[in-house]
């Protein structure tokens, strides 16, 4: 050996600030790197962009159709008068052509639908989302706790029932006592009410294995309160429970919205193009909107269905209209994925940020 | 296959069983490449303990996850490297396996992986892992099916790697040799008489009167098992056990498939061995197996029936939990017939690290990548499972590699301690050496944090600073920061492996022995 | 224990926790119809302005149990005074029979295809799996049961001279077969068929192989429908479970033993997330059910969904003038709840059996 290996005394004589000299500065990330380290991805913004457009058009709606919010623009002369009367497709003059049930402009009614859509969406999303994060992680963080007894035994009791039905049959006792002003915010409680206890469970599950992580008892070992232990832990632990959850619930919604009306308007009714006779007269107990002339996507998706693809009613003659049907359902689906990507982008930046 | 040299062991003198050199595996994530190991190099010979040391995310359990290449891709990926194991590279064919593109304005890289070579890569690995290299885990508990049983689990290794040997086994059993009944009538005495080494014995023998050992262990449970109860009925149980060693015809024709099946195995990994021993592909050897493969399952199809598979199984599935009894003996587990037949979540920590421990040896493998073994055990558990693997090394010849951040587990077991700093090997030697004294200015600071006994006055002191970040790894030796020699040379050039004698190997400018050569 | 003194009179554990398991099921039942009962029927009484008191409360509710568990649920004026009991009846067989067929098709398209999406590290093949799921999620199915009839109309009136609306065959097509009324097994305007209720059986019996034809086709065609759309809701979870089956470090393990790919695939992670695609299959069966009978609605078949969308309507008239569709509604919502109860218990069992760690009890 040709070197007397340095006794570690001699080591910790060494000052620490010469070392502290030695160590080369961290690179300062500039904006950009600090925007794109950890990114959401590409769906998320695509989502955002997308929810963009559709609060746009909803509050532009708003200007534009404020005189009346609530009732499409009917015009009887696009009603077809007789049997086999043509039907107007899209042109400059009607972008998305005319619906003939209603006879209404198909592009004027999507447009002046959005806020009521976003508004039916939002408010039971909001609902899920808050009730069913904040119950079910209590829960599962206070596991074998009264809270989450009672939050078990309500998600496994509605978990027995289609929750569709529930809400149906709820809603056709409550619409009886409240005016049909009123039905849109009854429809959007009574869903909140109802479609929570999935999320909570579900956000239960998730909670009660963040709430063992090692990580979680250091912080009580080390005194944190139990708030914090919630906002800092468990909640962002539990998120991405709730994240997955939350685009599947906009499907029973829409479910809903537009399985009543087409049953309603079109399957019980035998409506096609050819026959003038179209509506029944009043509403059923189950229909969730004040009115067939209301502007809501379902509804317009309904109409469109059973006069663009007669064969969907049951009447085996008729023609195919695909406007009629396609951008209601485009409509539709382009929220869903907006929101759905929305919820992806955030639940992989959380994951990433917790792996 | 090299000719293996018996030889004492220790001495640097075994042939080398694994020699991994410039391993470089990096992981791309999204705040930028994490440079996890650079150019790891050392050699374990056979029957040798290589303990590796180091603080916590230091590369340890990397090192040894890409050797078998089992580092999570993606994000993980061994960029460089060789890992020879008997002159095979196992890390063969990393260069064509993926594509690397910067991205602009950022620290990270774009990875554009070719998944139908990785899994080629993946399938040749297959033909090495458990038979050949076989590993342990720090947490026993997940690194177990939790719905297989202990018998499900450690029998397939033995159905993957000892398969002919079994069926071998089972068709030379000779259930109606003429000493039998004798045999039985000694068996059932001794079972009487109640004297455990006796029982023992008269089973073993009624095992080599059969002709298959593993019938020895059944019977002696057998025996050991029953009590006043049931002494006249031990005869004929002992004769019920014993039909299952007489074959119907159509079980040895499964049999005789099954071993086609088994060598064709056999015959792939060789295929695979040999791909890697000579670095080139050898598509048709390994089309020409595989066909045969095809045939050899096309005629053995009628087997594949769900009511006859059962039927005719049925000798080797028995035959196969007598062995993972046989196995679970080996580990000194008090009551294997009870714990082969349990689960995961039945079982303390220390047993299933038993019987993880059973789990690789029952292979064979000519090395055993331990990782954190003891870690997650309490002390006492921990004193038994150490002197387990140091018996079975003696045993068996297998050479250890011992990943732990504990220093008295390394003094305890290791012949040779490899220090790991921030994704390199700073310095190897004998456990010794080592211990007395180290040459790099971090295994120093290692060794002065450890509380000594035999010096209780002494200040424990601790090391400047922490570990660093390896997206930004600093230049040259990448310890240069916290050391409290560093020289301006060090933050430049990353310093050589060099040899100051007695093979204790050093990367570090404060020394200038001449360099270890590749 | 071989070799070991039997124990007498021992029941194993999984026994007793079956035997609880049943005996919770007539209690939760009851569970399920007071919520019913408070959630529908207070409403209902509200807006009539009938209401007697707690005592009428309680006596109303006993009614319904004892009404709903005698089967009588009123008589339907659309089916010409037929007991809404008899038309259950008639509907349920051809209800299973198409739940048979489609959760066949549904079960052999979604456990491969879920291990295999949820095995593949290629991201390609995890866009693709979320953005198919979630058009499968959202897009009506009334849409696709319109597209899928008039895609097949004229094929169909071609080839078999029927039209693809119904499980049973077409009036016109009895008269095709020379005959000008249905034989006397298929009741009611070509609705149900005689001894057992399921057509196919039915058909079997009778020896009408044309028949048999004609409706496997149709049953096929609307299962593979309800198979399509179910798969893509149940894939959305089912390939993240696998997914995170893969990352667990026990299939590390067993891949550092020589086990190959496709055996960690099949075998090891299959048997691994089995209990949870059952569980997963549990909390999806409302999806299941609405997709079931949307498609019955949509193809006018007689079973359980045109039932749903009938009570909807008021077209299945009440047993009591008082609050009338409710009541018949409820009786629907009996029947749910007594089969997703049922389903729920049985998968629990199965489950447990699957997977052989005790649940966590409170």
């Amino acid at each position: 050996m040709n070197f007397t290996s340095p006794t570690p005394a001699s080591r910790s004589s060494a000052p620490s600030g010469t070392a502290a000299t030695k160590m080369p500065p961290p690179p300062r990330p500039s904006l950009r790197q600090r925007l794109g380290r950890r990114p959401f991805g590409l769906t998320f913004w695509a989502g955002t962009a997308i929810l963009l457009f559709y609060l746009l058009a909803a509050f532009s709606a708003l200007y534009v159709f404020h005189s009346s919010l609530n009732r499409v623009a009917v015009n009887p002369s696009w009603i077809p008068p007789e049997p086999f009367a043509p039907a107007i497709g899209p042109s400059s003059g009607h972008l998305f052509g005319i619906l003939p049930g209603i006879g209404t402009d198909l592009f004027r009614a999507l447009w002046q639908a959005t806020p009521w859509d976003l508004t039916i969406v939002g408010g039971i999303l909001a609902f899920d989302a808050v009730i069913g994060w904040l119950l079910g992680s209590l829960a599962g963080m206070n596991e074998g706790g009264t809270l989450d007894a009672v939050v078990s035994w309500i998600g496994d009791t509605l978990g027995a029932i289609p929750s569709f039905f529930l809400v149906i049959g709820i809603f056709a006792g409550l619409s009886a006592l409240a005016p049909s002003e009123v039905s849109i915010p009854l429809f959007v409680l009574l869903f909140g009410v109802i479609i929570w206890p999935s999320t909570a469970r579900l956000t239960r599950d998730r909670a009660r294995l963040v709430a063992r992580q090692p990580y979680v008892e250091a912080t009580r070992a080390c005194g944190g309160s139990r708030t914090r232990i919630l906002f800092r832990h468990i909640l962002p632990g539990s998120a991405t429970s709730m994240l997955t959850q939350l685009p599947l619930d906009v499907s029973p919604i829409f479910f809903v919205l537009i399985i009543f009306p087409w049953f309603w308007d079109c399957a019980s009714a035998g409506a096609s193009l050819s026959s003038p006779v179209y509506l029944l007269p009043g509403l059923p107990p189950f229909y969730p909107l004040p009115s067939v002339y209301f502007p809501e996507w379902g509804n317009l998706l309904a109409i469109g269905v059973c006069y663009g693809l007669p064969i969907s009613t049951g009447l085996v003659a008729g023609t195919v209209y695909w406007w009629m049907f396609l951008f209601p359902l485009a409509a539709i689906l382009g929220l869903a994925f907006g929101i759905s990507f929305v919820c992806d982008g955030l639940d992989r930046r959380l994951s990433m940020a917790h792996h | 296959m090299p000719p293996v040299v018996e030889g004492p062991v220790s001495e640097g003198r075994a042939p080398v069983v694994l020699d991994v050199r410039d391993l470089t595996t990096y992981f791309y994530t999204y705040d930028g490449v994490v440079q996890a190991l650079e150019g790891v190099s050392f050699k374990l010979r056979r029957g040798e303990t290589l303990g590796l040391v180091g603080e916590t995310g230091c590369g340890k359990s990397v090192t040894a996850f890409s050797i078998v290449r089992l580092v999570q891709e993606p994000p993980g990926r061994i960029v460089g490297g060789k890992a020879l194991f008997r002159g095979a590279n196992l890390l063969w064919g990393l260069q064509g396996e993926a594509t690397f593109k910067p991205i602009k304005g950022s620290d990270r890289v774009k990875v554009h992986r070719r998944f139908r070579r990785i899994k080629a890569a993946q399938n040749r690995l297959a033909s090495v892992r458990g038979g050949g290299i076989a590993m342990i885990f720090q947490e026993p508990g997940q690194a177990m099916n939790p719905v297989f049983s202990i018998s499900d689990q450690v029998g397939e290794v033995i159905l993957l790697h000892r398969y002919i040997e079994l069926i071998d086994g089972l068709l030379a059993a000779t259930p109606d040799a003429p000493e039998v009944p004798a045999a039985i009538e000694r068996l059932v005495a001794a079972a009487r008489d109640g004297d455990l080494s006796v029982i023992t014995a008269a089973a073993v023998e009624l095992g080599n009167v059969v002709n298959l050992p593993t019938f020895g262990s059944e019977v002696h449970y057998l025996a050991k098992d029953s009590n006043p109860e049931n002494w006249d009925r031990l005869a004929s149980e002992i004769q019920r056990h014993l039909s299952r060693l007489r074959l119907t015809n159509s079980q040895r024709t499964y049999l005789g498939t099954q071993r086609r099946l088994a060598e064709i195995d056999r015959d792939l990994r060789a295929v695979y061995l040999d791909e890697m021993r000579r670095g080139e592909p050898r598509g048709r050897d390994r089309r020409r197996v595989s066909s045969a493969r095809n045939r050899a399952r096309l005629r053995a199809i009628r087997f594949a029936l769900p009511g006859v598979k059962r039927r005719v199984s049925k000798p080797v599935r028995e035959e196969v939990f007598w062995r993972v009894v046989r196995a679970l003996e080996g580990v000194r587990i008090a009551n294997p017939v009870q714990v082969a037949r349990g689960f995961p979540h039945e079982l303390s920590g220390g047993m299933l690290q038993r019987v993880m421990i059973a789990m690789a040896l029952v292979g064979n493998p000519d090395i055993l990548l331990a990782d954190e073994p003891t870690t997650a055990l309490d002390v006492t558990i921990q004193a038994q499972i150490l002197e387990l693997m140091r018996d079975l090394r003696h045993r068996v010849g297998t050479a250890i590699l011992l990943i732990t951040h504990d220093l008295a587990v390394i003094a305890e077991v290791a012949d040779r301690v490899s220090v790991m700093y921030a994704g390199q090997i700073v310095e190897t030697a004998g456990v010794k050496d080592v211990f007395t004294h180290p040459l790099h200015p971090y295994a120093q600071g290692l060794l002065a944090s450890i509380p000594r006994f035999d010096q209780p006055s002494k200040k424990l002191t601790s090391i400047y600073g922490s570990v660093p970040n390896l997206i930004h790894p600093p230049t040259g030796c990448r310890f240069h920061p916290r050391c409290p020699y560093a020289m301006p040379v060090c933050r430049e050039q990353r310093p050589p492996l060099t040899d100051e004698g007695n093979s204790h190997h050093v990367a570090c400018f404060l020394y200038n022995g001449p360099k270890v050569v590749e | 224990m071989r070799g070991r003194p039997v124990h007498r009179f021992r029941i194993s554990p999984y026994i007793r926790y079956a035997i609880q398991r049943l005996l919770l099921f007539p209690a939760q039942l009851l569970l399920v119809l007071l919520i019913l009962y408070l959630a529908l029927y207070i409403p209902s009484v509200l807006a009539t302005g009938q209401y007697s008191g707690l005592t009428g409360f309680w006596s109303g509710f006993s009614q319904v149990v004892i009404n709903d568990f005698s089967g009588n649920w009123g008589v339907s004026i659309q089916f010409g005074g037929v007991p809404v009991a008899q038309l259950y009846a008639w509907a349920i067989p051809q209800s299973i029979e198409l739940a048979v067929f489609a959760l066949g098709f549904a079960a052999a398209i979604a456990y491969p295809v879920s291990l295999l999406t949820g095995w593949s590290r290629r991201p390609p093949v995890d866009e693709t799996v979320r953005i198919t799921s979630l058009f499968g999620t959202f897009f009506p199915v009334i849409i696709a049961g319109g597209a899928v009839t008039a895609g097949l109309f004229y094929w169909f009136l071609s080839t078999y001279h029927d039209i693809p609306i119904g499980i049973l065959p077409n009036s016109f097509w009895w008269l095709d077969q020379g005959y000008y009324l249905p034989p006397s097994w298929v009741l009611f305007t070509q609705a149900f068929t005689a001894p057992t209720g399921f057509p196919l059986i039915d058909g079997a019996i009778h020896g009408a192989w044309s028949f048999e034809e004609v409706v496997l086709l149709k049953t096929l065609i609307q299962a593979g429908l309800i198979a399509i759309v179910y798969v893509s809701i149940f894939l959305r979870h089912s390939f993240t479970i696998v997914r995170d089956a893969r990352e667990e470090l026990h299939v590390v393990a067993a891949r550092s033993r020589g086990v190959s790919d496709r055996a960690l695939l099949w075998r090891h992670t299959a048997r691994r997330v089995r209990p949870t695609f059952l569980l997963l299959f549990a909390l999806t069966l409302p999806a299941y059910l609405g997709t079931q009978f949307v498609v019955e609605a949509t193809f006018h078949d007689y079973g359980l969904g045109t039932l749903v969308f009938l009570t909807l309507t008021g077209q299945i008239p009440p047993r009591q003038s008082l609050a009338p569709i409710l009541e018949s509604w409820q009786v629907m919502m009996f029947l749910l709840a007594i089969a997703v109860l049922a389903w729920l218990v049985a998968v629990d069992l199965i489950a447990h059996r699957l997977d052989p760690r005790p649940v966590t009890g409170k």
